[in-house]
């Protein structure tokens, strides 16, 4: 356990030596204030609430989900191995003693980690802002909603990551692997709309399963259903993307 | 060792892969309640437009502001499609108005109205030949353009299904249910929705304020939508209800909530009567409704139709004279008549170049297509349509704006071709 914490910190570390993890704060940020000044400038053209300041969290979360969220979680898995891979410095992080199903976790785990910190910052923050700028409909259950919506997105973003990182396993070159994830992106979001019958088991429709945990009353069936559908997704990139990485000869 | 490690990577990937197909699979197959939901509405409404012999149905709807009511509207419609007869009862009341109640009753030959406030008199329209569409009811799932409306409303409200809560209970009904509060309400649907009722309610006060529309002007948002839903055992929804909650405040700040429900209910289904109201002794009021296109047009039209010829003088308008049609025979198909011009002496010279007319119309099979013939037997084309109590006769050589030039002198002849009977007093 000693070592994979360590290789899991040295991990997150490294990621977050990157420019683009400030990159992602920023937009992250802007998305924040962009939404803000929309809310704000429909409320008072209009006359209209658009989002009170429970809901706002829950419009940034929507728009971050299906935009910037993704996109940055692709960069930073492909950083993680084709990045590493490519500089030749995978050699020298497998020098280090620590088991290889060991280092690919807790590669894994801070990809994880980075999914779940960005959404954490932009939970606070668009709260933070969402109560300055709307009106007050301040409610403990309507808080616990919001923390309960950004929390369950870090699933199914996992799960679309986890793709990515197996290719990355596959295909030497990051950029090939980039330009890939976005077009699988793309090809999942048209084909959930072309057959929306089929929609869950194209991956990116399930980016808004936190809307499942926000009804009044949960629909367990259909959310035991999309947590086994993404399960059964972990469970297969995650082994075939080791499996690769395993044989990979450096 | 190496053999055991690829063994558990292989059975790994395989249980990931077997869990993902059989819950993919169950995932295709299963109906989310707002399918089911759909599937029952789509029934109803084909067995009640092409199944079933009779039923009754019920609507409510009602308006409160902070409790107070401003509108309650309720119908009961009986349908008896197997003998073609239906009536329908709607009460209404306004804040503010006396309650009305209304009736009205239709078959295949009459129709009948009757207003609790007015007079206790009975409306009847008697059809010359028998409708036989008086008392059908539409599909509209089976219009062309529905399937499309239903995609795109399907792709609208996305995610939102989920909020269909359905229940089954063991002889078949189902149960459905759904609520959405302020936080629930997705941000973009609420501010369309709330900018819609703003729109069309709020900022047109005319016409509203005669039952005490609040005003909202400022911080309209939609606090609450729910629904429930009873679905019998065959799939037909038995009773809907529906609540929709509006908040907002006026100019002066003043707070309001209106809350709009709604309740559908269908019953007696093959089990309702329709009695034609027995008129004797009442006091009734008739009227020929005729049913074939240009069924009105009979011998009151012959005789005299006149319009005034008019110039403007020194920016007067003055009468030089008249415009004359005569009608002089109407058979199943055609219209005889002339057309004269008869100008006021002194005014003689424009109608030096007037001419005498004989005209044909062709009612039914070109609706409308007029047969000019002037004295020397030249023959061009016009219109004439013979409306309830007016007749409009379209001459092309008559019209001085025929040819693009629209009154280049102030002489010119204002041309009409609206004319009216000539009674003889």
């Amino acid at each position: 356990m000693g070592t994979f914490k360590a290789a899991f910190i040295n991990e997150v570390e490294k990621i977050y030596r990157k420019k683009k993890v400030v990159v992602a704060a920023i937009l992250s940020l802007l998305a924040i204030v962009m939404g803000q000044l929309l809310v704000t400038g429909v409320n008072k053209g209009f006359g209209l609430i658009t989002a009170s300041s429970t809901q706002f969290p829950i419009l940034v979360l929507s728009l971050l989900v299906n935009t910037i969220l993704p996109l940055f979680t692709a960069l930073v898995a492909i950083d993680v191995f084709s990045g590493e891979f490519s500089h030749n410095t995978m050699k020298i992080t497998l020098t280090r003693p620590v088991s290889r199903v060991k280092l690919y976790t807790a590669k894994i785990s801070a990809i994880a980690f980075f999914v779940l910190a960005n959404l954490l910052m932009v939970m606070l923050l668009s709260l933070a802002v969402g109560f300055i700028f709307n009106s007050v409909s301040l409610s403990v259950f309507g808080i616990l909603r919001i923390v309960l919506s950004y929390i369950v997105t870090l699933i199914p973003v996992m799960s679309f990551a986890l793709i990515i990182v197996f290719l990355s396993n596959v295909l030497k070159s990051g950029t090939t692997v980039f330009f890939l994830s976005i077009i699988l992106f793309i090809a999942f979001n048209a084909l959930s709309l072309v057959f929306p019958r089929y929609a869950n088991i194209f991956i990116t429709s399930m980016f808004d399963w936190y809307i499942l945990w926000n009804v009044d009353t949960i629909p367990l069936g259909k959310l035991i259903r999309e947590f086994f559908i993404m399960a059964g997704y972990v469970i297969m990139f995650y082994t075939a993307g080791y499996y690769m990485f395993d044989k990979k000869d450096l | 060792m190496k053999k055991k490690k690829n063994l558990t990577m292989l059975l790994s990937f395989c249980i990931g892969a077997a869990l993902f197909m059989s819950t993919a699979f169950a995932d295709v197959v299963s109906k989310t309640g707002y399918d089911q939901l759909k599937d029952a509405i789509k029934k109803t409404v084909a067995s009640v437009s092409e199944e079933y012999d009779s039923f009754t149905m019920e609507m409510a709807l009602s308006i409160k502001d902070n409790d107070k009511v401003l509108v309650a509207n309720s119908e009961i419609a009986r349908y008896d499609m197997a003998n073609s007869r239906m009536e329908n009862i709607t009460t209404s009341e306004l804040a503010g108005s006396e309650k009305e109640s209304f009736y009205s009753y239709r078959d295949n030959w009459c129709s009948m109205y009757y207003n609790s406030n007015d007079a206790d008199t009975y409306y009847v329209n008697e059809y010359e030949s028998e409708d036989k569409d008086a008392v059908t009811l539409n599909n509209f799932f089976e219009d062309e353009d529905a399937e499309y409306i239903e995609k795109i409303f399907d792709a609208l409200i996305g995610n939102l299904k989920e909020y269909v809560i359905v229940g089954e209970n063991p002889e078949g009904s189902k149960e459905f249910s759904g609520r959405l509060s302020d936080g629930q309400i997705p941000a973009l649907v609420n501010a369309v929705t709330a900018y819609a009722a703003k729109q069309s309610v709020f900022d047109r006060t005319v016409g509203y304020n005669e039952f005490d529309m609040p005003s909202l002007k400022n911080d309209v948002f939609v606090k609450e939508i729910s629904g429930r839903a009873n679905v019998n055992a065959d799939g037909i929804i038995e009773n809907l209800f529906g609540e929709f909650i509006l908040a907002g405040s006026e100019k002066d700040g003043t707070k309001h909530e209106l809350k709009v429900e709604l309740v559908f209910k269908v019953y007696n289904i093959n089990s309702t009567a329709v009695v034609k109201p027995d008129l004797t002794g009442k006091k009734v009021e008739k009227s020929i409704v005729h049913t074939t296109p240009y069924g009105y047009v009979s011998e009151k039209y012959l005789g005299k139709w006149k319009n005034d010829i008019i110039i403007e003088e020194n920016d007067r308008f003055v009468k030089i004279g008249e415009r004359v049609i005569e009608i002089t025979g109407i058979n199943d198909d055609y219209v005889y008549g002339t057309y004269t011009e008869i100008y006021k002496e002194e005014y003689a010279h424009y109608g030096s170049d007037s001419k005498k007319y004989s005209l044909k119309v062709d009612m039914y099979d070109n609706k409308g297509e007029l047969e000019v013939t002037d004295d020397l037997g030249n023959v061009i084309v016009g219109y004439m349509y013979l409306d309830m109590g007016r007749i409009e006769c379209y001459i092309p050589s008559e019209n001085p704006a025929e040819d693009g030039i629209v009154f280049n002198s102030s002489d010119d002849i204002i041309y009409n071709s609206s004319f009216y009977k000539v009674f003889e007093e």
